[in-house]
């Protein structure tokens, strides 16, 4: 219980308070604003943590408290300072909420329930959390590689920092402990995501989030969202970062806000600046980022976060991690892959107990969508969505491994990662469908 | 939850917390896996053990010759250094997922 009080707690005060100094855009209803606030407090949390990391400040209670207690005084002070609000979307039907809400109260049963179960997460990811309550750093003994098994020693530690944040003022040091920062986390990124989608689809953006939440993959023990991975936080932080980008209100609060979560992508996985510097590549490509402080606003803290990032990797040494020079070099040699890794993702994709009938629906609806000339209205997601798909595609022919064998455990966490962004393609693509339809009924 | 625990992971998990609970956080511990099949299972045992510096070996003559297991064998990755050979640990516990009893303390908190 003492878990769930500092997750809920400590990341949305931080997150509120985040939100009002960066004057960050909020989505309008009360209930988006608070999911906001949780991932901006997960974001910056994560972030301000690695900054104090590096520079060898201990990270122990005193620190983390203190963090709560300054986020707690800055909205004191800032009481009277309004958030910035978007737009009030459309109202969804009460019943696309029912349909919405019961499943994730369902997810929050099951995190209830079940001890933490997955495999990465147990002897990847958590390890590096415990290490960091009890060490108080991030290059101390277990990630010098002096004590105890660190299995890929260099991948980011955002989610890791927020969990032992959450370790270090609840006391404890289980699994459990943590997993409310995973659960709450995906939670409030569907909730963001759903009114953030309702500003492009106002018609069907509750229906299509309520089918979202009931997607199977969301509950698998690997990946899932009552899982101890970071490939939640991947998909939220690049998601709800293409959103703002993508927003009908295209202003500084909304790149601002864009920008703090593409700082913390980088920070959380290394598909993180691949994912980041897609988006960028596909606002561009689509003519949202025109100017050169809109481009040095959004693409700054990524390169910032990269660089630290890179000074942490030269603090600790390498253990079992990825050599992307190595597999770059590989590439020219490893085209006959390519076909098998294609239908690799497309098997994963098309598997109805992983994913029901997401991925074709989605396909479909990108075809409608620009064969009604509405590509501008999904010109972002869809870039970024072909580029990772590319991407994704040559990172599984190129390993070491077989390419069905990494599939079976990477395939659906990859496409998690495109989750949003395709969300977004089919709430458009069912409105479309839906204005077409009310055409032809008027005509 | 603590119930729940060993009764969906299995009887190891209840061998190593009592482990857990024996041991201070700065013990040392070696667990040496008798088949290639207890990899998991030591990985999973290492990861309850924290912060004890845990070392493991691949089986009983590697032990003996202090040869720290290797785990991934990636040519495409950074394989971590199996690093020098470490002391002698407080605590030794043998890994054998068909065994009756997959996790066994051979030597310190029986």
């Amino acid at each position: 219980v003492s878990a769930i009080l500092v997750t809920a707690a400590l990341f949305p005060v931080i997150g509120a308070a985040v939100s009002r100094v960066m004057r960050l855009a909020l989505p309008y209803s009360a209930i988006g604003r608070t999911a906001a606030y949780m991932v901006v407090g997960v974001a910056a949390n994560g972030l301000l943590m690695f900054l104090l990391g590096l520079a060898r400040a201990p990270l122990d209670r005193w620190l983390d408290g203190g963090i709560f207690a300054v986020a707690c005084l800055v909205l004191f002070m800032l009481r009277r300072r309004e958030p910035l609000l978007l737009e009030k979307g459309c109202r969804q039907p009460a019943t696309s909420a029912i349909a919405f809400v019961i499943p994730l109260a369902l997810l929050l049963l099951f995190a209830a329930i079940f001890p933490v179960r997955d495999y990465d997460g147990r002897v990847t990811w958590l390890p590096k959390a415990r290490a960091i309550a009890h060490e108080g750093r991030i290059d101390g003994r277990f990630f010098e590689g002096h004590a105890g098994l660190n299995l890929h020693n260099r991948y980011p530690l955002l989610l890791p920092l927020d969990a032992a944040a959450v370790m270090t003022l609840v006391g404890d040091t289980d699994n459990e402990t943590a997993r409310w920062l995973y659960a709450f986390l995906a939670l409030a990124t569907l909730v963001v995501a759903r009114e953030l989608v309702a500003a492009h689809a106002p018609l069907s953006a509750g229906w299509i989030f309520a089918g979202v939440a009931w997607l199977p993959v969301l509950v698998a023990i690997e990946g899932g969202a009552t899982s101890t991975y970071a490939d939640v936080a991947v998909a939220a932080f690049g998601g709800l970062a293409l959103l703002m980008l993508a927003h009908p209100t295209h202003d500084r609060s909304t790149l601002r806000t864009g920008a703090l979560m593409l700082g913390a992508l980088v920070l959380t996985k290394n598909e993180g600046i691949v994912i980041a510097v897609a988006v960028i590549a596909a606002a561009i490509a689509s003519r949202r980022l025109r100017r050169v402080h809109e481009l040095v606003t959004v693409a700054g803290p990524v390169i910032a976060m990269f660089g630290l990032l890179m000074l942490w990797h030269s603090r600790v040494p390498a253990a079992y991690d990825e050599q992307y020079a190595i597999l770059i070099r590989v590439l020219p040699h490893s085209p006959e892959r390519i076909p098998t890794a294609v239908r690799a993702l497309v098997d994963h994709a098309m598997d109805l107990t992983s994913w029901g009938l997401f991925w074709p629906a989605t396909a479909l609806a990108a075809i409608g969508v620009l064969l009604t000339r509405g590509r501008a209205r999904i010109a972002i997601p869809l870039i970024t969505m072909l580029i990772l798909l590319a991407i994704y595609t040559v990172t599984l022919a190129v390993t070491s491994w077989s390419i069905s064998e990494l599939a079976n455990v990477a395939a659906n966490r990859l496409l998690q990662h495109l989750l949003i962004p395709a969300a977004l393609i089919l709430a458009v693509g069912s409105d479309t469908a839906s204005a077409l339809i009310s055409r032809r009924k008027a005509a | 939850m603590s119930e729940r625990r060993p009764a969906l992971f299995g009887s190891w998990f209840r061998s190593v917390e009592r482990l857990r609970d024996a041991t201070p956080d700065d013990a040392t511990i070696d667990i040496v896996m008798l088949s290639p099949a207890g990899r998991d299972l030591a990985v999973l045992s290492g990861a309850v053990l924290q912060p004890r510096d845990c070392r493991f070996f691949d089986g009983w003559d590697a032990w003996k010759r202090r040869e720290r297991a290797d785990f991934l064998h990636d040519d495409r990755a950074a394989n971590a250094a199996p690093g020098p050979p470490p002391g002698p640990a407080a605590f030794v516990i043998a890994i054998d997922p068909g065994a009756r009893e997959p996790v066994s303390v051979v030597r310190g908190a029986q």
